[in-house]
């Protein structure tokens, strides 16, 4: 089980677009997913046409009850992909960094959770909320890579570098050095100034950005009215296009990784 | 050059960072196998946290975020709550009555800042009977489905009982008798349902809430605050654009706090 987060500490990025986009491929691709929103905002979870102020069990009760693998998979709900399962947020979440603080331990919740479904998913994506708190540490520390979406604009490349100063301290917390992909998006080729941030992306990030670009597409956002994952709803758009390109190379890391 | 000042608040800013991580990362030794004594790694815990409170202090004098932390009485135990954000700094703590809480029998000392009173802040929305109510997001101490709820004999009317949590007492307030006790006909009482109830900060008190609704940055001007409270301490100010009641978190379980023959009006 491969369990990649999704994280940018700047909202509008792409995370949660990145994350349906990348989940909807690999269950194309006949692999069994698992998407956890960790958002208070529950994006994820209502891109499923998921209620969860309705829900009766959700990532929350994760944080507030020691779950049995039992009842972690009731907490999962299905979608209308039979590959994909979601474990859905709820705007208690909010709440979790005012009510656990720094807790010991907290961060590693998550993680903990995850490890008790090996063997029932191929993949775990986790979208994270914009925020530095429990839940993205929680999100962080549960990872094998983190994809790390960045607007191509230079406002966007200071709010990265944020994320990357929090991973850098992160790191010396963590048994397992951090993985990390930094993928463009947004890019708009008739624009200077996406370009130009691009171009400032390699500068500085060199071999940890990936060389593609996940271009503007009006499609996501169609398909997300749609209730539908991009490569449903237009499999020939140049979004979804990108975003395969986007997988293989993904899976090719991690290839690289298990080689001897 | 690197301003010296400059230079040793972006250390103290990384340092506090590097605490809350190894917080979050590190697994607490599980209660009964706690040693009695203050043992070297029971010190070496307490020397940290004491780090962090230094560190805490001296990132608040140089104004970089905002920290709340309680401290026990007896100095037995050291329990600090950090809450670090980005916001605008806050001026002066507000030193709150001392109050008790389940978790702990012995009186503490809390010192909450009311971050909320300046810049921009988040709140949560909720309603009862068509009513909404907001609460501070920093002020919020948790939400939970309405469980089984036993009720106390010779309690005020807006007091619904005790809900078991996780093996502790949560005193549950029903939320419409104590805002709007003129409003609760029978009908109205019949029609409510109950879904969650509001944790009040650290305390034991919580309040009924049929529907979450959402939670919203609000600024200053978007709430009409309340000079005078005598008539309902608790009641913060009104947001005004949706014309619902604010909850002065603190004061409203200092009144809760007061005992029984505390009327809400």
């Amino acid at each position: 089980m491969i369990v990649w987060t999704i994280a940018n500490q700047k909202g509008g990025v792409g995370k949660t677009t990145s994350t349906i986009s990348l989940g909807g491929l690999l269950a194309d691709r006949g692999h069994r997913v698992l998407l956890v929103d960790t958002d208070p905002h529950a994006s994820l979870s209502y891109y499923f046409g998921i209620e969860s102020e309705d829900l009766e069990l959700s990532v929350y009760d994760l944080f507030v009850q020691v779950s049995t693998k039992e009842q972690i998979m009731q907490s999962l709900c299905p979608t209308q992909y039979k590959n994909i399962d979601i474990l859905p947020a709820t705007m208690g979440l909010a709440t979790l960094d005012r009510s656990l603080g720094a807790k010991g331990g907290m961060g590693l919740v998550l993680k903990k959770a995850i490890a008790q479904l090996e063997g029932e998913y191929d993949f775990v994506l986790m979208d994270c909320p914009p925020i530095l708190g429990v839940l993205m540490v929680n999100a962080l520390a549960a990872s094998h890579r983190i994809i790390v979406p960045v607007q191509t604009e230079f406002l966007a490349l200071k709010g990265l570098d944020r994320m990357m100063k929090t991973l850098d301290i992160m790191q010396g917390e963590q048994q397992e050095p951090f993985t990390y992909t930094i993928v463009p998006t947004m890019f708009d080729k008739r624009t200077k100034a996406s370009l130009l941030a691009y171009r400032k992306l390699q500068e500085i990030y060199g071999d940890t950005v990936w060389q593609g670009v996940i271009p503007i597409d009006t499609n996501f956002r169609n398909a997300s009215l749609a209730q539908k994952v991009p490569s449903d709803f237009m499999a020939s758009s140049r979004g979804v296009f990108a975003y395969r390109n986007l997988l293989d190379y993904l899976i090719s890391q991690e290839q690289k990784k298990v080689e001897p | 050059m690197v301003d010296p000042k400059k230079h040793s608040a972006l250390a103290a800013s990384k340092k506090l960072m590097q605490n809350y991580l190894s917080e979050l990362l590190t697994e607490e030794q599980p209660v009964a196998d706690a040693p009695k004594s203050v043992e070297p790694a029971q010190k070496e815990k307490l020397d940290k946290l004491l780090q962090q409170a230094s560190v805490a202090h001296h990132i608040d004098e140089e104004k970089l975020d905002a920290i709340t932390s309680t401290k026990s009485e007896d100095g037995s135990a050291l329990k600090q709550i950090e809450q670090v954000t980005n916001e605008e700094p806050v001026k002066e703590p507000t030193i709150e009555p001392i109050l008790a809480t389940a978790k702990s029998s012995a009186e503490l000392k809390t010192e909450t800042l009311k971050s909320y009173r300046e810049g921009r802040f988040q709140a949560m929305f909720f309603d009862v009977a068509g009513l909404q109510i907001a609460v501070p997001l920093i002020s919020l101490g948790g939400i939970h489905n309405v469980d089984k709820i036993n009720s106390l004999m010779g309690k005020p009317d807006w007091f619904k009982g005790v809900m078991l949590h996780r093996e502790e007492k949560i005193n549950v307030v029903d939320t419409a008798k104590w805002v709007m006790p003129e409003k609760c006909s029978e009908q109205l009482l019949d029609s409510l349902n109950y879904q969650y109830i509001i944790m009040l900060n650290n305390s034991v008190w919580g309040l009924m809430a049929e529907n979450l609704i959402d939670t919203v940055t609000l600024e200053q001007e978007d709430v009409k605050w309340l000079s005078d409270t005598n008539k309902r301490p608790w009641l913060a100010g009104l947001v005004k654009d949706r014309m619902c009641a604010l909850v002065d978190v603190d004061a409203m379980i200092a009144m809760l706090n007061e005992g029984d023959n505390v009327q809400p009006e």
